[in-house]
């Protein structure tokens, strides 16, 4: 951990002394500010790892309804966010200090709610500099490796839910194509599209034309101008190795207001994918809820996390 | 960090990951004292490559002006100033490389450049170094005031800044011939690549929110077939071949000739460390022997002498595997100049092209009896 380079998983020792010191390796490793006192004033406020219970209700579970009064069922828990002191690219100090989660089931669908500070709306991933907000919640075995908390490993694969405020825009106010980030765009011609000035995608671009868009004619999940789902699954065993899981059947809305996102997202109890957790009623499993900033340029490993903690699902009726 | 050894700046140095050269390694040689800026090169691969939308500024192929011009804005003045000043001792860099200096947290030293930056592909176009002050002024060797052209595409790297930079291994090296690129299924647009190649020459595409680079037209190199920017170049400055570490360096080929035997071509900023594979014979006519070393290395001096005293006629072999530049579309792995000739070969020694060293001259009669008439010209 001391070196760049190569993704490593942490030791045991390094993440036990963490949680003991609260994110102390993350200030060894990048020599940040992140003292004592801020700890202590943290812990005042914010849990230092989730230890949340998925209540379950008897109706449909609000997946996709951050407002949604069957919110209120739920416990509220405030958890401490940290930086990203593990794997290079890091984060030494996290976006904003804590995120509030919430979690509900109906025995078909376990839905998570985040709340989070975050003065800037980033949700266009356009320009080149643009980096959009993010959250995302990691599930995985219970108990675990401490080693879990870095995406998993080979044995105990993790399954996230990564929701994305770009994918939320494109669906709610249609593709962001180029012309939203520079209006006065002018080309004058895109082959193979003879006469068509200013074409939009996807209405102009048929399968067969889309070969100048790399991107979206592989199957690139991110290149996708239609998205079905706001929220993608994937599943990761270890750091570097995230993967687009096969079945996307992940939901969820974002909204934001007054300096604060509120995202709600879940997926079927049931796993549909072979290296997806199944999620049953009346046990527990691995958590890690994340959260990115746009506006601090987050992507990737430079993300703000909760420690690795216990996710409890209610036994159902 | 593991230990790599980079020949270019004679010793080893720190890279993510374990030396793994490729079965022949992809490269190029492009003749500074030849090109003059048509662009025909960027159009070429403009119209292959990067015609979609999303890719309205990414220009794979950029050809600047030095001192004053860069694509994106002063690419090279930011990662050198970031670097700061470093030294050489003799032909081993003492210096730090982009692995070597990295920020904390950061696996090397980079930026992302904003989208004005990109937006000015030909600013400092043809701006001469300093003001011309003399009332009269002689134009002697070399330049006084001076300005050259840069072409350049990706260096398809032995040590890459986007691949050692990319968190999820989005970007690989071919095994079979060493060029680089991202996986387009792979990538998630986290932009570490655009950041850390200090060339910047991966680009983010607006539309597909993923990155993308020059891939050296590799469809056709698979055929034995120049990159389109190398095919096209009309100033015939460019060679494309395989180039080999030094130990395996084979005179026959003519880019390995012309980097290891001649030491005319030079690597492009190899103090940043990354081992580029597209090689530069600097400008002769630049007095500032000082931006010379900083763009080439220390070689750029005595590769200068090398190259002018192939002009003054005592190298033909240097000549003659310059007049094969692009003089075909086929990749040359093997040269010979004999009698006045340079042959091009394949790699089963079939001849694929002749070029005479002095072009034929030939005097046609004033009076021409089949029709009659005086010939207007007679050469």
């Amino acid at each position: 951990m001391e070196e760049q380079g190569e993704p490593r998983t942490i030791s045991r020792r390094q993440i036990v002394k963490g949680l003991a010191a609260t994110a102390a390796v993350g200030v060894a490793v990048a020599g940040g500010a992140y003292g004592l006192t801020e700890l202590v004033k943290s812990t005042e406020k914010a849990r230092s790892e989730p230890d949340l219970r998925s209540v379950y209700i008897d109706e449909p579970a609000p997946a996709s309804d951050p407002e949604s009064g069957l919110w209120r069922k739920a416990s509220a828990q405030k958890v401490a966010l940290v930086g990203q002191a593990a794997i290079v690219p890091l984060k030494p100090q996290p976006s904003v200090e804590d995120v509030t989660v919430r979690s509900l089931h109906d025995g078909k669908t376990i839905a998570f709610l985040l709340e989070w500070e975050d003065a800037e709306k980033d949700e266009h991933t356009i320009k080149i500099d643009q980096f959009r907000d993010a959250c995302g919640v990691l599930l995985g075995p219970f108990p675990a490796s401490v080693a879990l908390w870095t995406m998993g490993t080979p044995d105990s694969p993790v399954t996230i839910l990564h929701w994305k405020a770009d994918w939320q825009l494109d669906i709610d106010a249609g593709f962001q194509d180029l012309e939203v980030a520079f209006p006065n765009v002018s080309f004058d011609f895109y082959p193979p599209l003879v006469g068509i000035v200013n074409p939009k995608i996807p209405d102009d671009y048929p399968e067969e034309v889309r070969n100048r868009l790399p991107g979206w004619s592989v199957g690139n999940p991110i290149s996708q101008p239609v998205k079905t789902s706001p929220v993608e699954k994937l599943r990761a065993i270890g750091p570097g190795t995230l993967e687009h899981l096969d079945t996307q059947n992940a939901t969820g809305k974002g909204i934001w207001k007054n300096g604060k996102w509120k995202v709600a997202m879940g997926k079927p109890l049931q796993a549909t994918d072979a290296e997806e957790t199944s999620i049953e009623p009346g046990k527990s499993y691995s958590l890690v809820f994340t959260v990115w900033s746009g506006l601090d340029t987050d992507r990737g490993s430079r993300k703000s996390l909760t420690m690795l903690g216990q996710l409890e699902v209610a036994a159902g009726a | 960090m593991p230990k790599v050894n980079n020949w270019q700046i004679g010793r080893e140095m720190d890279y993510p990951y374990e030396e793994s050269r490729p079965q022949k390694q992809a490269g190029a040689v492009f003749d500074t004292n030849k090109c003059i800026a048509c662009q025909t090169c960027t159009m070429a691969c403009k119209t292959t490559w990067t015609s979609g939308k999303g890719q309205e500024y990414m220009f794979w192929n950029n050809v600047e002006s030095k001192p004053w011009g860069s694509y994106p804005l002063a690419y090279d003045i930011k990662i050198l100033e970031k670097l700061g000043p470093q030294t050489w001792d003799g032909s081993t860099y003492t210096g730090k490389t982009i692995f070597e200096s990295p920020p904390a947290g950061e696996r090397a030293l980079g930026f992302i450049p904003s989208d004005l930056e990109y937006a000015y592909p030909n600013r400092g176009e043809d701006e001469i170094d300093s003001l011309m002050t003399e009332d009269t002024y002689y134009l002697r060797m070399p330049h006084d005031t001076w300005f050259f052209y840069l072409a350049r595409v990706c260096n398809h790297c032995t040590y890459p800044g986007c691949l050692g930079s990319c968190p999820r291994t989005a970007i690989y090296k071919r095994p079979e011939d060493g060029i680089v690129l991202v996986d387009q299924e792979r990538c998630r647009g986290y932009r570490e690549c655009v950041k850390n190649c200090p060339y910047k020459k991966v680009f983010y595409n607006h539309v597909t929110r993923i990155s993308e680079k020059c891939v050296f037209c590799y469809p056709a190199v698979e055929k034995g077939i120049q990159p389109r920017c190398m095919r096209t170049c009309i100033g015939k400055i460019r060679t494309f071949g395989y180039v080999s570490t030094p130990d395996k360096a084979d005179p026959d080929n003519p880019v390995d000739f012309l980097v290891h035997v001649r030491k005319v071509a030079l690597p492009l900023m190899p103090q940043l460390g990354l081992e580029p594979n597209v090689y530069y014979i600097p400008p002769i006519h630049v007095g500032n022997k000082r931006f010379l070393r900083m763009m080439f290395g220390p070689g750029a001096e005595a590769a200068v002498q090398t190259y002018i005293n192939a002009m003054e006629g005592n190298d033909p072999e240097l000549l003659g595997v310059l007049m094969l530049n692009v003089s075909t579309d086929h990749i040359i792995r093997k040269f010979k100049v004999r009698d006045g000739t340079a042959f091009g070969f394949d790699e089963n020694d079939a001849e694929l092209v002749r070029v005479p060293l002095k072009e034929p001259t030939m005097v046609r009669p004033f009076f021409d009896e089949n029709v009659n008439a005086y010939r207007y010209n007679v050469t």
